[in-house]
């Protein structure tokens, strides 16, 4: 039909359509002369008419993107190709076995089937790529034969068919010796190079795209295809796309994670990941059950084990030095960092083969104390740095004395001095770096460094109480620095809980030998505690509070009298943790009673006298805790009360010592007091505690101006006292101290843009921004901030909580629309209104699609309900 | 850094309404696989059996797209709506098309996998036979083609779908029912040849 033609049926069947049936045909044959118009219209008229609710629901796409289903393109022609049978599925396409069977040899094929949009990309803007991709000739690299679109528009390619196995399955199969291995990888890395040379970057390097044939030979799969479909040639669409490209996080490099820019540095890391597994039959980080943020924070910050800590232990020997060292270089976090090119990996590892002296760098001392060095600016750090060193060379001398036996005496007194110096680094260096803040990481090196060395001394000297008491010691501070939820930690449970399962083991060694001992009794107890506070972190509640009971048992009846603190401080703990995990466990009411107990052991002690630190850090956390045990349970005078005692404390430890941690527990006291205040409707007494808090973190924000913490709890306090005044309806406070929030979470931003914590701050900041702006009346300013704010919540994947707070703020967002559209009469903010409120709503459904909602906003969705009934209807 | 796809995303948005009509396959390239991945995850999710509203799918691809914009806010957004439409056409007629096992042409009856069921109680629609009905009325009228896959495609109402395009509710509504009344005639074969 023409477009002429069917303009002039749509006229007559609209016109048809207003009328009754049997005034229709006369209408039509007054209107026009066409016969064959008529007949045309007449068959609209009765097709809808049968059925005129036809197409009303909109489509259902899970009936067609069901997955499960085997249904394939099997047996269709691509041009001259057959396919045979589907191979593989991924993000990009599917994948099938192909014959070529119109010539004489029955060649097969793999036959890739594209997405259809990129069919007008294949055409429009690759045809030179494509050239390149298909001229690359290497025995390493499956051929790209031929690409094109079929009859009926279905992209495909077709690529060299490869019988083979992926390279870590391959290895496992043939039981390859390290050396095999590393060959192997040696002429992935020739292919990877050709490639290079032709400016083409593979981008996803994993096992699943190189298989390795019958013969040996390794052949990577999907070469330039991501490329292709993902161009950085330039067009400006394509060096965007990373931020969707579907790669494989276990493979891809920090860059890659974080969407930036992808170069022959991302494949060098990608190399990194698979000599990495294929030394050590394990990935360099266990990604599995990570949320996105955690993925980026560990591929992006955390530095994996070396190979030869985790390989088996029968080629450990062999992976210990240059290995190790290579592999560190090309998974540096930097791409600068990493070899210069895939050439200069392979040299590497041809290097070592060939026992021959390697390029980069050994256990990089340089490297390290830079590290050092750019975090932690404080003296401390360097004087930490210089003993590491000589505790290197200290270590080095004696593995060398201990190989030669007739300088036996000389060896024991090196033995003695690396001890020491171990012992000098995890004891007074640790505790000193330890008030410096942000030394989370350089506390785990010095500690994994120290732990080596002394882990090599306990080999050497089995039976050595006194070594195995300071071997637990180093155990007990690795752990809490690698992932013990009460400390500064790096997020490593796994590590942590290792780490803790030798202290109880060395500790339970010690106790057995000297049973008598108090000191083995309750550094046991701390074992236990510890122990106890990994099950905590991954909600085994019971098993916590199993541990915790074991570490009571284990002190046993003190007497509650000064020179008993140890033990009572001990036990304390062990009550306080327990109480937080009966908390977590819903049983409020014991977790009280064991807060409870932890501050009767403790408060005889800070009776008419100013405490010791311990014991006033122990009382001051159990009331804390046992005040928000209450908080959580809506009783808030008896949470004021506690936080009100801890709050006292806090001032006390100031007074005594004013360290950055003791400001920061006055901080967080006074900010928990103010909550309560608010949720008794105490507001204006709030006010002012809030205002101590402000000024309190402004002096400590001016005096460490790197410090990004502190500008985030600057931020956070405006933003309680923002919420206080808004409650007191001191609408123009609320703004102002809004207004500082966000400045804050700006420059904050400003200085690391890619946080996602900041960016939801940010988020939230513009959100109350606009919330206030609505109740100050200014409907124009509310909605552009809350536009803002719903277009800047970063990726939803971090909580629950948070995932609700974009709704949140879209909720809002349609308020303040719909009062500019009832106001303006304009149509367009009711519609966009409608828009944000329908967001807000199915957001939340897939929310709860997840686990109930959070308490805050469990009543939303009826809201938005009710909001969207009152919406006034579009004209 | 490079710069955001939202940046891009806009800016293909804004040329594209301005009759940039080779900004298309790139925004459709840009919102892909997006669209893609949260229809997949929703299904991984739910489990077949349960529907999905398209309003929800393309919302969500909204929020996702303009998040990655931080401090941005969008006039563009019914622009990114008449794109979405048409991506979420292309998912499933590629998904279609890759669980298609018939050989076209050799006669043999297409599987029901590739129907998109309808509200309850009426008949699936055939995706495939959708989209070529789509195009020829795309070749007919272009507007009754973008109308078709705002209300079906992205589950618009006649009031958005208004919006939208930029015409009047009547405009849509008359255009609505001749162009599913030809689509339906499409899809049983009534059709005069040519």
């Amino acid at each position: 039909m023409t477009p002429e033609r069917w303009a002039r049926v749509t006229e007559l069947f609209d016109l048809a359509c207003q009328l009754p049936p049997a005034d229709r045909e006369p209408a039509l044959r007054a209107a026009c002369d066409d016969e064959s118009l008529w007949v045309e219209v007449r068959a609209m008229l009765e097709t809808y008419d049968a059925d005129p609710d036809f197409l009303e629901g909109p489509a259902d796409p899970t009936t067609v993107l069901d997955l499960a289903d085997v249904n394939t393109l099997a047996d269709r022609r691509m041009g001259p190709y057959r396919l045979t049978r589907e191979i593989g599925r991924g993000g990009m396409g599917v994948v099938y076995e192909a014959r070529r069977d119109d010539q004489e040899f029955d060649r097969r094929a793999a036959v890739k089937i594209l997405p259809s949009w990129s069919a007008a990309v294949l055409a429009e803007r690759f045809r030179f790529e494509w050239q390149v991709l298909a001229g690359l000739d290497h025995p390493g690299i499956a051929r790209l034969i031929d690409a094109g679109t079929t009859a009926d528009g279905v992209p495909y390619c077709v690529m060299e068919y490869v019988d083979g196995q992926p390279i870590d399955a391959w290895c496992r199969a043939h039981r390859l010796d390290v050396t095999a291995r590393v060959q192997l990888l040696e002429r992935v890395c020739e292919a990877v190079a050709h490639a290079h040379g032709q400016l083409v970057v593979h981008r996803d390097l994993k096992p699943s795209n190189l298989l390795v044939t019958a013969a040996g030979q390794p052949k990577l799969l999907d070469f330039g295809i991501a490329t292709l479909l993902d161009s950085e040639s330039g067009v400006s669409v394509g060096t965007t796309r990373t931020g969707f490209t579907s790669f494989t996080p276990q493979f891809a490099s920090p860059e890659q994670i974080r969407g930036e820019r992808v170069s022959t540095a991302s494949d060098v890391y990608a190399l990194g990941v698979l000599l990495y597994l294929l030394l050590t039959d394990q990935p360099p980080h266990d990604l599995r059950g990570l949320s996105a943020l955690e993925t980026l924070r560990t591929v992006c910050e955390v530095g994996p084990p070396r190979p030869s800590a985790v390989a088996p232990p029968e080629v450990r020997g062999r992976l210990r030095g240059d290995l190790d060292t290579i592999v560190e270089k090309a998974l540096r976090k930097d791409p600068r960092e990493r070899y210069g090119s895939v050439a200069a990996l392979r040299a590497d590892l041809r290097a070592w083969r060939e026992h021959r002296p390697i390029d980069a760098v050994a256990p990089s001392w340089a490297y390290r104390a830079s590290r050092f060095v750019r975090r932690n600016t404080l003296a401390v750090t360097a004087g930490a740095v210089v003993l590491l060193v000589v505790l290197a060379g200290a270590a080095a001398t004696a593995r060398q004395a201990r190989i030669a036996e007739r300088e036996r005496a000389r060896a024991d007194a090196r033995f003695g001095d690396v001890r020491r110096l171990a012992n000098a680094v995890v004891g007074p260096v640790y505790d000193a770096i330890s008030k410096v803040p942000g030394s989370t990481e350089a506390r785990r090196v010095l500690v994994t460094e120290a732990l080596s060395y002394l882990d090599a001394l306990s080999a050497l000297a089995a039976d050595d109480l006194d070594l195995k008491r300071e071997l637990g010691d180093a155990y007990l501070k690795i752990g809490d620095v690698q992932g013990n939820l009460f400390y500064g930690n790096l997020g490593d449970v796994a590590g942590a809980r290792d780490s803790y399962a030798k202290l109880l083991a060395l500790r339970r060694a010690v106790h057995e030998a000297r049973p008598g001992d108090l000191d083995a009794r309750l550094a046991l107890a701390q074992a236990e505690i510890r122990t106890g506070d990994i099950a905590l972190g991954e909600s085994h509640t019971d098993e916590a509070v199993r541990r915790y009971e074991a570490a009571l048992a284990m002190v046993g009846e003190v007497p509650t009298a000064p020179g008993h603190e140890a033990a009572l401080t001990t036990a304390a703990r062990a009550h306080d943790h327990r109480g937080i995990a009966l908390n977590w466990a819903g049983r409020r009411d014991h977790a009280l009673a064991a807060f409870g107990q932890a501050v009767a052991l403790l408060e005889p002690l800070a009776a008419g006298r100013p405490p010791a630190t311990a014991v006033r850090e122990g009382l001051m956390a159990s009331y804390g805790n046992s005040g928000d045990a209450y908080y959580y349970d809506d009783r808030f005078a008896d949470a004021l009360d506690r936080f009100g005692r801890a709050l006292a404390l806090a001032r006390q430890g100031l007074a005594e010592s004013p360290t950055a941690k003791a400001q920061r527990d006055v901080h967080l006291c006074l900010t928990r007091v103010a909550y309560a205040l608010k949720e008794l409707g105490r507001l204006d007494e709030a006010a002012p505690l809030e205002l101590e808090a402000i000024r309190m973190q402004e002096a400590l924000a001016s005096a460490d101006a790197n410090n990004v913490q502190l500008r985030f709890d600057l931020a956070a306090a405006h933003e309680g006292l923002a919420e206080t005044h808004y409650l007191r309806k001191h609408y123009d406070g609320a703004f102002a101290e809004a207004t500082s929030s966000l400045a804050l979470y700006r420059a904050a931003l400003a200085a690391n843009p890619a946080a996602h914590e900041q960016l939801f701050n940010d988020a939230q900041a513009q959100a109350w921004l606009g919330r206030i702006e609505f109740a100050r009346g200014h409907l124009a300013e509310s909605s552009a901030a809350l536009r803002s704010a719903v277009a800047a919540f970063a990726a939803p994947d971090v909580s629950a909580r948070k995932r609700t707070a974009q709704y949140e703020a879209a909720v809002w967002l349609g308020d303040a629309l719909a009062a500019r559209g009832r106001q303006s009469g304009q149509r367009a903010f009711l519609v966009e209104a409608r828009a944000a409120y329908t967001a807000a709503a199915s957001g939340l459904r897939a929310v709860a699609a997840d686990g109930p909602l959070p308490a805050a906003v469990a009543g939303l969705p009826a809201e938005i309900g009710r909001k969207l009934a009152a919406l006034p209807k579009a004209p | 850094m490079s710069t955001s796809p939202a940046d891009d995303l806009t800016r293909l948005l804004h040329d594209w309404s301005h009759g940039d009509s080779a900004a298309l396959p790139q925004l459709m390239e840009l919102t892909y696989p997006e669209l893609h991945r949260i229809a997949a995850r929703h299904l991984a999710r739910e489990g077949p059996g349960h529907t999905l509203q398209p309003t929800a799918l393309v919302n969500e691809a909204y929020l996702r797209f303009s998040q990655s914009a931080p401090g941005k806010a969008w006039t563009d957004r019914r622009h990114f709506f008449a794109v979405a439409a048409r991506v979420v056409r292309a998912v499933l007629v590629d998904h279609a098309r890759a669980r298609d096992a018939v050989k076209r042409g050799d006669g043999a009856r297409r599987t029901s996998l590739t129907r998109l069921a309808l509200a309850q109680g009426r008949a699936p629609v055939d995706v495939l036979d959708l989209d070529a009905a789509l195009t020829a009325l795309e070749a007919m009228n272009p507007e009754h083609s973008r109308i078709v896959e705002l209300r079906y495609f992205a589950g618009l109402s006649i009031e958005e779908t208004a919006a939208t395009l930029d015409i009047s509710t009547g405009t849509v509504k008359r255009g609505w029912v001749a162009a599913k009344t030809y689509i339906r005639r499409h899809l049983d074969g009534d059709l005069p040849r040519p």
